[in-house]
């Protein structure tokens, strides 16, 4: 099988940021989006995911939980990142999302998800975001 | 033959995701825990078959000592590098594991996976010869 991120030989795997405080959650989403061909980072807190933007690390799609602990949620992240790295795609995952967190992300997941539903928002979002 | 698993239990993030990405580029399936919370979670859930844990002794709360003072109670055959800069601890970590705290942070990733290599290699050695 030709993983999706390498279908155009030349182009750079895309880089996957995974906000997930529940491990064996976020392990599961990282195993799964780096068979389909991305390069997974993983956090587990927005405070970790500012951490290694902060360092210099590249993202080219967020996938966030909602709820978190620490001071900062996975709505106020996606605006953080947005600040950072402008046109970064978001999906928030939550099973518990108002509205308007719902509104700032890009694709929103709602848990518990499909975990192929989830690598295809992916590959959906970052298909629209290359244009 | 699957690929033999690494956990690295970590609390920086900047140092794990370079570490693990360097070793999944040499072959391993690579976990990554950002505490020993989260690692007793992996090891005790059975999410995949770990061979090593690399931990930090120098971590926050439950360092690497605690640990692996569980895991040779809860999975006494999963291998254990500690690494940090406790080198006075050399002791202490010989009790409790067969490597370290040898390694230095920031982790020289060739250096880490001699280690695992070698205490791969051993323990193979040792089952073979059962």
């Amino acid at each position: 099988m030709v993983p999706a991120a390498h279908e155009a030989s030349q182009r750079p795997v895309a880089r996957i940021l995974v906000v997930e405080d529940e491990v064996l959650i976020r392990v599961e989403v990282a195993d799964a989006l780096r068979q389909a061909g991305y390069e997974v980072i993983e956090a587990g807190c927005a405070a970790e995911a500012q951490a290694y933007v902060r360092g210099g690390g590249g993202v080219d799609l967020l996938f966030s939980d909602l709820r978190m602990p620490g001071g900062m949620n996975g709505a106020q992240l996606a605006g953080w990142i947005r600040a950072h790295a402008p046109g970064v795609p978001v999906i928030l995952a939550s099973g518990d999302a108002g509205p308007a967190e719902i509104g700032v992300a890009d694709a929103f997941l709602a848990k518990p998800y499909d975990i192929g539903q989830a690598v295809g928002s992916v590959a959906r979002l970052l298909a629209a975001a290359e244009g | 033959m699957s690929l033999r698993c690494v956990l690295i239990v970590e609390p920086d993030i900047i140092i794990r995701h370079g570490l693990a990405e360097y070793l999944r580029e040499c072959g391993y399936r690579v976990l990554e825990a950002l505490d020993a919370a989260e690692a007793r979670q992996l090891l005790a859930n059975k999410f995949a078959p770990i061979d090593v844990v690399l931990a930090d002794v120098d971590a926050p709360g439950e360092n690497g000592f605690a640990l692996a003072a569980w895991m040779r109670r809860a999975c006494p055959d999963v291998a254990i590098i500690l690494a940090g800069s406790l080198t006075t601890a050399a002791a202490r970590a010989g009790d409790l594991c067969e490597e370290g705290p040898t390694l230095g942070k920031p982790y020289d990733h060739r250096i880490v996976h001699d280690h695992i290599k070698r205490l791969l290699a051993t323990r193979d050695r040792g089952m073979n010869a059962d």
